[in-house]
């Protein structure tokens, strides 16, 4: 995927900052992983596919601001918030994080592998996707999504709706 | 798909913004819109990107997302090659030739001492420019104390008080005398700091493998300077310009 890190910022940062706000809550820290999402897509330009980049830039931020939560020292400010949390501190093992930014979970996402559950938990939980959305935006089955879902139930005590 | 009872997730809507949605689903959702009397959500998207971009133009944001590139690449590069360095090191061990190198070509690559690893090397009045150094914990971080023990695999994270000061290097060296910048992670001139609070590195870091400690130095000053002073320092163990004030921290590395 050629990147003109320019016109990349300019037709879907703005998209890219909504999105670490609304995960993040906090304008700075915001900012500071909507710069990193950018990072992460230069550093992986040859493995990407550049046929969506804004669900690409979605999801690549969404990734980024739950590492960046699981070392968040804030109280959640509200139900959604709590789950991001729950959700952020999934799959806890560290070696996940240590490499890079977005680690292990953006290395399987940019290798085409199946997607994170934590994304799949995000779309569907916080930001109330139905299962058939969140399949067709993770290219997996709806019963496959409904499976990873189910697989979080026990690690995801607030957990309520449809999964 | 089954057009959605509910409100347009912000997600969504983004996506039917950008156009990437398919034609089917994008009709739905704009029926959605439509249907709840939301169609203004789509024009405030437009009206927020040009807020953003004027709040965070292009030649501002550009510039550091490239900054921050090159210094990833270069810390993977680092991390990539001290695993072959600590191999050669090895072979060099066994050849008996270890010791010299060392200390021909790293004087400060041996444990400093103790007078060396109180937490302020230069004092002055006042609020001091510090170093913080934080430990990657399940429950979170932990505030590492001068002298502390580390080990290989510790994600550490450096956060710096400038105490008023305008620029500064933050580095490190092994025992092998490998010296890392962690600000600004590329060779060339001091970073300006923020000069006020507790600031956070954008990058944590993890030990590898090389043994006995981990020196860190925060240099700061009110005058530009390179990042050379500070790599020459630590090398040669020449005393600062007196225009540069120092900050040093030293953990100790426990190796199995």
């Amino acid at each position: 995927m050629a990147v003109d890190i320019e016109s990349l910022y300019r037709s879907h940062g703005p998209m890219v900052l909504r999105r670490c706000r609304r995960l993040l809550r906090e304008e700075a820290k915001a900012v500071d992983a909507m710069h990193d999402v950018f990072v992460e897509i230069l550093r992986r330009k040859d493995t990407l596919d550049a046929s969506s980049p804004a669900g690409l830039l979605l999801t690549t931020a969404t990734h980024v601001c739950l590492n960046r939560l699981r070392t968040l020292r804030r109280k959640p400010e509200d139900p959604e918030d709590e789950m991001l949390f729950h959700i952020a501190a999934l799959g806890g093992a560290p070696d996940a994080e240590r490499r890079s930014l977005a680690g292990t979970i953006l290395d399987r996402l940019f290798a085409g592998q199946p997607e994170s559950t934590r994304l799949i938990a995000v779309l569907h939980y916080v930001d109330r996707l139905t299962l058939e959305e969140v399949a067709a935006e993770v290219g997996m089955s709806v019963s496959g999504v409904r499976k990873r879902l189910r697989t979080l139930k026990e690690r995801l005590p607030a957990v309520t709706g449809e999964a | 798909m089954a057009s959605r009872a509910g409100k347009v997730p912000d997600w969504l809507l983004e996506r039917l913004a950008a156009g990437e949605l398919p034609e089917e689903q994008a009709l739905g959702l704009r029926a959605n819109l439509h249907a709840q009397g939301e169609e203004e959500r789509l024009a405030a998207l437009a009206t927020s990107n040009a807020e953003i971009l004027a709040a965070l133009p292009v030649a501002r944001v550009v510039p550091e997302i490239e900054r921050r590139t090159a210094a990833a690449r270069r810390q993977a590069e680092i991390r990539r090659v001290r695993p072959v360095f600590a191999l050669s090191m090895a072979a060099t061990c066994a050849a008996g030739l270890v010791m010299i190198l060392a200390v021909r070509d790293h004087p400060r690559a041996v444990p400093p001492a103790p007078h060396e690893v109180a937490p302020e090397s230069i004092a002055i009045k006042g609020l001091k420019p510090a170093l913080r150094m934080h430990r990657r914990t399940r429950a979170g971080s932990e505030l590492l104390a001068a002298s502390a023990r580390v080990h290989k695999g510790d994600t550490l994270q450096i956060r710096y008080v400038a105490a008023g000061k305008r620029f500064g290097v933050i580095a490190s060296i092994d025992a092998r005398g490998t010296v890392t910048l962690h600000l600004p992670e590329t060779p060339g001139p001091a970073a300006a700091l923020q000069r006020d609070g507790e600031r956070t590195l954008p990058h944590a870091f993890e030990l590898d493998d090389s043994p006995g400690f981990e020196r860190f130095i925060f240099v700061t000053s009110d005058a530009p300077f390179a990042t050379a002073e500070v790599a020459s320092r630590l090398k040669s163990g020449h005393a600062l310009p007196a225009a540069l004030t120092a900050f040093e921290l030293t953990l100790n590395k426990e190796t199995p």
